[in-house]
């Protein structure tokens, strides 16, 4: 963990695109937040931040990586930021570009296999973008504290 | 981390009673895949009414919904049902509500 420009510290991790690692980043979640003072409702803080990171991790394994079989790392930083008070969260892959016209919100009278994550993402963070870069693919997170 | 379990925990006397399905732990993309293959080997059997026994779990994502509604659109072609007792978990259960499967399915209320 280092102190960055913005005044807050930054947690930088590393894990193959594997969905066993999720748990793993979890941890690092909780972990990161129970350092921090003053913060309300923080188990359920935890379980939001933890819920975004973990459908974009599945959707980056599920998908961007889908086609390509070797050396697939998900690169995650972690930014508690102190202007304005949030925990800012950005995921790269060098997988396949994504689809966003595919992401459609699920009909939420019916029941769907499909269709949950990244309306889920979009329900509990309070800032989801996603760009693509010439060498992958970049979302970033954010949940105000 | 917590244990991760999915326990049949109790057999129903008559055929028509449903069959509790408790799970402990996270409900989660790493776990889902054998969740839904002991669930799935339950229809196989025979079973038609489930009871999913929500109320331990510490995590609940996506990839635990789609566990829920892939087991009853496969009962469902039997006549059958899936009904959900809640987290105890209020993260867990605002996922339930948010993506409304707190009224897509019945709701129902173990003791113990």
């Amino acid at each position: 963990m280092n102190t960055s420009h913005s005044g807050g510290e930054t947690l930088r991790l590393e894990v193959p695109a594997t969905l066993k690692y999720l748990n793993v980043v979890g941890a690092c979640v909780a972990g990161l937040l129970a350092e921090v003072e003053d913060v309300a409702e923080r188990d359920t803080l935890s379980y939001t931040v933890q819920l975004g990171i973990h459908e974009i991790c599945t959707n980056i394994v599920q998908h961007a990586y889908a086609q390509q079989q070797e050396n697939n790392r998900i690169a995650i930083t972690m930014e508690m930021q102190t202007q304005p008070r949030c925990l800012c969260v950005t995921l790269f892959d060098t997988g396949e570009r994504f689809d966003q016209s595919a992401a459609k919100d699920p009909l939420l009278d019916e029941g769907q296999v499909h269709g949950y994550g990244l309306f889920l993402v979009r329900n509990v963070m309070d800032e989801v973008t996603y760009s693509r870069h010439p060498d992958g693919n970049c979302w970033r997170l954010a949940k105000n504290l | 981390m917590g244990k991760n379990t999915s326990n049949i925990q109790k057999r129903a006397p008559h055929a028509q009673d449903p069959i509790v399905v408790t799970f402990v732990g996270r409900l989660d993309a790493s776990h889902a895949p054998v969740i839904q293959a002991q669930l799935d080997q339950l229809v196989s059997g025979g079973v038609r009414h489930i009871i999913l026994d929500l109320s331990h779990i510490e995590f609940l994502d996506s990839a635990g919904l789609a566990v829920c509604v892939r087991t009853l659109k496969r009962v469902q072609q039997d006549d059958g049902s899936v009904k959900l007792a809640l987290p105890k978990s209020a993260s867990a259960r605002r996922i339930l509500q948010l993506t409304r499967f707190d009224r897509i399915f019945e709701i129902v209320e173990l003791n113990g």
